[in-house]
């Protein structure tokens, strides 16, 4: 047999497999949930060092200490870095051009330490930029209760 | 062979329950971390390294521990994962050992976990299967079929029993019993999952019946939970706590792989209630330990039992009596909580399965059994050395640890 001509003869299956994950997404982060239902972004502090995380996590890693202070931000806050995607991945693995170009902004609110990632409406994008969140409380699904951000005035 | 003293000064452990949909994974384990440090009256900053394991791709996240270390206390300090199958807490358990007996630091954090509702356990298994069940696809075996009635946990571990049964003399009525013993432990263990104080045999035998010989009532639940161990040297150990728990030795064996092969839940080649690799790291754990007749000098065991005819093959396989001898010592009481050899104090794995978690579960339970912490289940007898077992890898990987009160001479 030449090398690789068994390769043709194997015969291919395929197995069925359609696993289904559904991730909890924690404690903290329910109760940032539950505030954007109502219009609040909820982030929680340090109370060893202060340091304010939002998304809220439940402990500060720095401290090893629950970060069970809850404190209501503003809906302002600065771009520190950002990307414009341009194309998007088709389905058949190949790139598909998207209509405009789509920008991802790394948003620190006023008053937090960390990041949140959101898409941000309109262009002309820089770090340093300041931006306001947009809410949508009535929304079905809580992922989409922070539609996006947008320039601020 | 290690010649340091390696004591076990702290256990942590979560609620044990089938879903834990208030907190996610980072969250679920930090109950457990925060319980042991409480227990050993420890900071993070004491700990030297952290070794962590869970089932690879049961929850469908990859690298968990890089998403939890910072809330088990292990930021800024070195981390290593170690998963094994079913055998990983034991694995991980083996590598918090490892670690101090090596010397190369005093004092380790050992966390194993799984949180199964999070995601599709037997989707999971299967991926561990691959590497076998290929083999059977080329021979023209309907992959589907394997799925639905080969695969899954219960499907590794039927034939076995089969073949136990007929080797060992073991009736159903002693799988009855065997489930009912551990079901009514975990009834006095606040940390299990399936409680069911005042079960009977005869309730177990009216479970349906899944595939034979294994009823519902003879199975383990799939649960959420996690586990941590704090693994130091003796000295320190003696200074944290006022009776801690010795680890004379670690022994783990590798056996033929084999998933789907003709036994179907052990080796290829062999009978899968021989489990040979187990009788091997066995001799070699009690060789290491300085015991020579584990029969007289083991006080307690924790074997590895998801299924209830487990208990009694690995207390055979585990050198506790002669081949074929065990249901009888489960007819004789011997196997109780005020027994002469306690088995599955805790209620067992057949109580509750946390798979990442399980095997070092079984070295929890020794640990505290003497420590004496066990409150309502502690046994009897006092406990001097114990045998903490985990079954896992690609079913054919047994792993052996011998606990006791006294460091090794
Ligand atoms: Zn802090």
């Amino acid at each position: 047999m030449a090398p690789n001509e068994g390769q043709s003869r194997v015969p291919r299956a395929s197995i069925p497999f359609n696993p289904v994950f559904g991730w909890s997404v924690g404690n903290w982060m329910e109760q940032f949930f539950d505030g954007m239902k109502e219009g609040k972004i909820l982030a929680s502090r340090c109370p060893a060092c202060g340091r304010v995380y939002l998304p809220p996590r439940m402990i500060c890693e720095r401290c090893f200490a629950k970060a069970e202070e809850w404190v209501e931000l503003p809906e302002t806050g600065t771009v520190e870095t950002f990307t414009e995607a341009h194309v998007k991945l088709a389905p058949n693995g190949t790139f598909e051009d998207i209509d405009g170009p789509e920008i991802i902004a790394m948003v620190k609110h006023d008053g937090a330490d960390t990041c949140i990632a959101a898409r941000l409406e309109g262009g002309g994008v820089s770090v340093g930029m300041r931006v306001k969140a947009v809410l949508d409380p009535s929304a079905e699904n809580v992922l989409d209760l922070l539609a996006g951000y947008r320039a601020a005035e | 062979m290690a010649k340091s003293e390696v004591a076990v000064a702290g256990v942590g452990l979560s609620k044990h329950v089938s879903k834990r949909r208030d907190v996610n994974i980072a969250e679920l384990v930090w109950e457990a971390v925060s319980a042991c440090y409480e227990n050993a009256g420890l900071k993070p900053k004491d700990i030297d390294a952290f070794i962590t394991g869970n089932m690879p791709a049961f929850e469908g996240v990859n690298l968990p521990e890089e998403w939890g270390a910072g809330h088990w206390g292990a930021y800024g300090k070195p981390l290593l994962r170690i998963t094994t199958g079913g055998t990983t807490g034991g694995s991980v358990a083996h590598g918090g050992y490892y670690a101090v007996a090596s010397g190369l630091y005093d004092t380790v954090l050992a966390i194993a976990f799984e949180k199964q509702s999070d995601g599709n356990s037997t989707a999971g298994l299967n991926t561990v299967a691959i590497a076998d069940a290929a083999a059977q696809f080329a021979l023209g075996v309907d992959p589907a079929f394997l799925a639905a009635f080969g695969g899954g946990a219960v499907g590794v571990a039927v034939y076995q029993a089969s073949s136990y049964m007929k080797s060992s003399g073991c009736t159903t009525q002693h799988l009855d019993k065997v489930a009912a013993l551990c079901r009514n432990n975990a009834a006095l263990n606040p940390y299990s999952h399936l409680k069911q104080p005042g079960l009977t045999p005869e309730e177990v035998a009216k479970t349906v019946l899944l595939q034979h010989p294994i009823r519902f009532g003879h199975v383990c639940p799939a649960t959420d939970g996690a586990c941590a161990m704090l693994f130091t040297t003796g000295e320190k150990a003696r200074r944290l706590v006022d009776k801690p728990a010795y680890v004379l030795s670690v022994a783990s064996c590798s056996d033929e792989a084999a998933m789907v092969g003709i036994a179907g839940s052990g080796t290829t080649n062999v009978d899968p209630c021989t489990q040979e690799s187990c009788k091997i790291a066995a001799a070699r754990a009690y060789e290491l330990a300085g015991i020579k007749d584990p029969r007289k000098e083991i006080d307690l065991a924790e074997p590895y039992a998801p299924f209830a005819h487990q208990m009694l093959m690995f207390y055979e396989r585990l050198l506790l009596c002669d081949e074929g001898e065990a249901p009888a010592i489960l007819d004789s009481g011997s196997m109780n909580l005020d027994g002469e050899l306690p088995v599955c104090p805790s209620g067992g794995v057949i109580s509750t399965n946390a798979i990442g978690a399980s095997a070092m579960e079984r070295v929890a339970e020794c640990a505290q059994q003497i420590m004496g912490r066990c409150g309502e289940r502690q046994v009897k007898k006092e406990v001097h050395k114990a045998v903490a077992h985990g079954w896992g890898g690609a079913v054919n990987l047994n792993v052996v640890a011998v606990l006791s009160d006294t460091p090794r001479r």
